[in-house]
């Protein structure tokens, strides 16, 4: 086992040496080759041959030096090396070598090219010129101390052809380089980023087994908490753009945690805080440095800093869970808005302009026509001017819905003003909403329900009145769309609006009911959050008793907080924040 | 075809051909009004404006090159006394708004009869600042009884009525159990909400909006 590891190790090694010390090898073994053979076959001028064994002798010393170099050069270095450093080394001491062995030394001038192509090559056009002045002034110099009656570089021109060739090698090497950066551009970074973390979450979210719904998360997390403190509640909030908390899972926090919530959620680290006898600590949920939720653990007695630590080390696992969750509903909504945009330009661009052209039309046959048929035209142009209203409203419902500033309530009841402005319905609407609010992707899919219920209304029902009732109580809510119209006709309930109805209320994991109104009359829509069937809310004073631990169960109603009558007399500011 | 004296000059800007069509017809069947030229687009309709100066001048919102709102916004800059008539297929109230807020004399909806554009072009022309909607009061009421300004969150308040009386941010943190960087980041936080630089135009702000009790009664 261990010899494989070792030899795959080499392996990488060898194969980031083997190809910079082959290179410069193989250029010192051709000219040493060449310079041998070039010294045995002409004899010295005044056939001096000895002179010519020493120039052999020498010509193997230099080979031998610059083999050294060459294999200290094709050493990998380390990233925190920079590219410059070792080019110019190799470059320096070559040059010395090259040119200090005496004339015959120079031979191995061309040597010289390697360093620098690679200096041009890995750190670019400016460190390799510097090379290329480094090797030009080390050979002056050297030649000039060393080696007085040096003859070929004495020779001016080629002392010009020299350095031209250094100064062009580096240029080739930073050309390439460039070219090779053009080649792979790295011009939208952000965008291949995005598409890999993507596809990674697409390939996850499909393989785990809770998917990736924060409620679904959230509602585990709070189990996991219960495990490691019993008798607590605990509840997982999300923040939204607009600062508001909103609970992902868990009952509503009472008014007097939200100062302790929202610290935490500002200092990023637990928060505790004790007010009539009920103690609440919130703990931040990080990814990263970045608190992405809040986790509010509420018992009768302080959490020590050991259940805190516990905590904190449950929601340490499930943060990035829940974190990625939540990030994936919102690239979710962002996506449905920008098709919905997408739908409400081709509506408003096309039938809608083609309706309101038939529409002028009509008005102006309407005018030049018999009376009996001016009168029809007058009732086709009714209904079509109702289409159009109608058109209206489908691309306004399209381009606005729930945001930060407009919630549910709001957003619903000037859609319902806007019908009874249109149409000759009288809407009645009943508004019960909790200052808190529900995740604006509930939001938006109740809004999206009771849309489509009254548009039915509008539509189908011929009716003369609308009553609409609202009841959010976070993270319960409640609304029924009741008409005194023909009621239900065989074949609607399985029509397209309820069965996308339906289908909205499957995923916030809501009731849907749609059946005869009271009285055997009309239509009754309703559609139920958090309970158990889609009937009423059993209704609650509002605003909400300042203490509410009765409300402190959990989804399934069963009691984890016994309601407790003692006061402690503490200062309704004593918050505490944690440092552990 | 007709010889009236008083003759309304309109432009009309729709890309939509069958709507210019069907609204030429209505405004020639009016009698006293004459379309002297259609555009298509925001630079046509600023060409056809400048070379026809027509009394009134009708415009759909949503353009191939910009929208009618910047347009009407352009043109009134130059024209305080042409009336101008914004028709569109948007429904909701923050288009009456942006169409008033632009200068219009009027808002039509493309539901709406011909004879109602003719009506509100009528009107334009006759009174160019005095701005025509079918829902505007139903519109006003509803912006009226939405809530406005910034909201501040409950500890956001305290720490802005400490804010107010004087406090340092040390103090701050002291008062309220928190931690300094806890604080200064809630400060930070009101400074964004209200818009201010500092702590002078915070509490100027605060004031401002009613966020705080009467100053002199602390």
């Amino acid at each position: 086992m261990w010899q494989i590891v070792t030899v795959a190790v080499l392996g990488l090694r060898v194969k980031s040496v083997f190809v910079p010390l082959v290179l410069r090898a193989g250029i010192i073994l051709i000219f040493t080759s060449a310079g041998v053979i070039l010294k045995a076959l002409t004899p010295g001028p005044n056939g001096m041959s000895q002179l010519g064994r020493v120039d052999q002798a020498n010509i193997l010393l230099t080979a031998l030096l610059l083999l050294c170099v060459a294999a200290l050069a094709s050493l990998p270095m380390p990233n925190s090396v920079p590219p410059l450093v070792p080019a110019l080394a190799e470059t320096l001491t070559a040059a010395v070598i090259i040119a200090g062995l005496n004339v015959s030394g120079l031979l191995f001038l061309p040597y010289l090219t390697i360093p620098l192509f690679m200096a041009g090559l890995t750190a670019g056009l400016r460190s390799g010129l510097s090379c290329a002045a480094l090797a030009s002034v080390t050979l002056v110099a050297t030649i000039a101390t060393g080696a007085p009656e040096g003859p070929p570089l004495t020779n001016n021109d080629t002392l010009v052809a020299w350095l031209f060739i250094f100064v062009t090698v580096p240029a080739l090497g930073a050309w390439i380089r460039r070219i090779r950066n053009e080649v792979a551009p790295d011009s939208e970074p952000a965008y291949a980023d995005a598409h890999r973390l993507l596809s990674e979450l697409h390939v996850v979210a499909r393989q785990l087994s809770l998917g990736l719904d924060p409620r679904t998360l959230a509602a585990a997390l709070g189990e996991d908490i219960r495990a490691v403190v019993p008798q607590a509640a605990a509840v997982v909030l999300a923040r939204s753009p607009g600062g508001r908390f909103v609970a992902l899972a868990g009952e509503e926090t009472p008014d007097e945690a939200e100062t302790a919530i929202e610290d935490a959620w500002v200092g990023a680290h637990p928060v505790k805080r004790e007010a009539d006898g009920t103690h609440f600590t919130a703990i931040p949920v990080l990814m990263g440095e970045r608190v992405v939720a809040l986790v509010v653990v509420t018992t009768l007695t302080a959490l020590d800093d050991a259940s805190i630590r516990r905590c904190r080390v449950v929601i340490e696992q499930s943060g990035a869970r829940l974190a990625s969750a939540m990030l994936f509903d919102d690239v979710r909504r962002l996506a449905t808005t920008d098709e919905r945009m997408r739908l409400a330009r081709e509506i408003h661009d096309g039938i809608a302009q083609d309706l309101a052209s038939v529409g002028y039309a009509l008005d102006d046959i309407g005018r030049d026509c018999e009376p009996a048929v001016a009168k029809q035209v007058v009732r086709v142009r009714e209904q079509l001017q109702v289409m159009v209203a109608d058109l209206r409203m489908s691309i306004f419902d399209l381009r606005t819905g729930i945001n930060d500033s407009i919630g549910l309530g709001t957003a619903l009841s000037e859609h319902a003003q806007r019908i009874a402005g249109q149409s000759d319905l009288v809407v009645h609407v009943s508004m019960d909403e909790s200052p808190k609010r529900l995740p604006i992707t509930v939001e938006v899919e109740l809004l999206r329900i009771a849309q489509e219920a009254i548009t039915n209304v509008r539509r189908h029902a011929n009716a003369a009145n609308l009553w609409l009732t609202v009841t959010v109580e976070p993270p319960r809510a409640h609304i029924s769309v009741t008409d005194d119209g023909r009621g239900l006709k065989p074949g609607r309930p399985d029509s397209f609006g309820i069965t996308g109805m339906r289908e909205r209320a499957r995923r916030i994991g809501a009731h849907l009911h749609v059946g005869t109104g009271p009285e055997n009359t009309g239509t009754l829509v309703e559609v139920g959050l958090g309970t158990e069937s889609s009937t009423q809310l059993e209704q609650r004073p509002l605003p909400r008793p300042t203490v509410t631990r009765g409300l402190l169960t959990d989804p399934h109603g069963i009691p984890t907080i016994v309601p407790q009558t003692t006061r402690h007399g503490a200062s309704p500011l004593a918050d505490q924040e944690v440092t552990t | 075809m007709t010889s009236t004296a008083a003759t309304l000059r309109v432009v009309l800007v729709d890309d939509h051909q069958l709507i210019r069509e069907g609204l030429r017809r209505a405004f020639d069947r009016a009698g006293d009004i004459e379309v002297v030229g259609e555009a298509a687009s925001i630079a046509e309709a600023l060409n056809a404006l400048d070379r026809l100066k027509p009394d009134v001048l009708v415009t759909d919102v949503r353009l191939p090159d910009g929208d009618g709102i910047s347009l009407t916004t352009q043109v009134r800059a130059g024209n305080p006394s042409m009336g101008i008539v914004v028709l569109t297929m948007y429904a909701g109230d923050d288009q009456v708004f942006a169409a008033l807020d632009a200068g219009a004399s009027g808002f039509v909806g493309k539901d709406a009869p011909a004879e109602e554009v003719v009506a509100a072009a009528r009107h334009a022309a006759a009174n160019p600042r005095a701005f025509t909607a079918r829902d505007l009061a139903g519109a006003m009421q509803r912006r009226m009884s939405a809530p406005a300004g910034p909201k501040l969150s409950p500890r956001e308040r305290e720490v802005l009525d400490l804010l107010v009386d004087g406090l340092a941010i040390a103090q701050i943190a002291r008062r309220l159990y928190i931690s300094e960087s806890t604080a200064k980041t809630h400060v930070a936080n009101i400074y964004e909400k209200l818009g201010a630089g500092n702590r002078a135009q915070a509490v100027m702000a605060a004031v401002r909006l009613g966020l705080v009790d009467d100053v002199k009664s602390r």
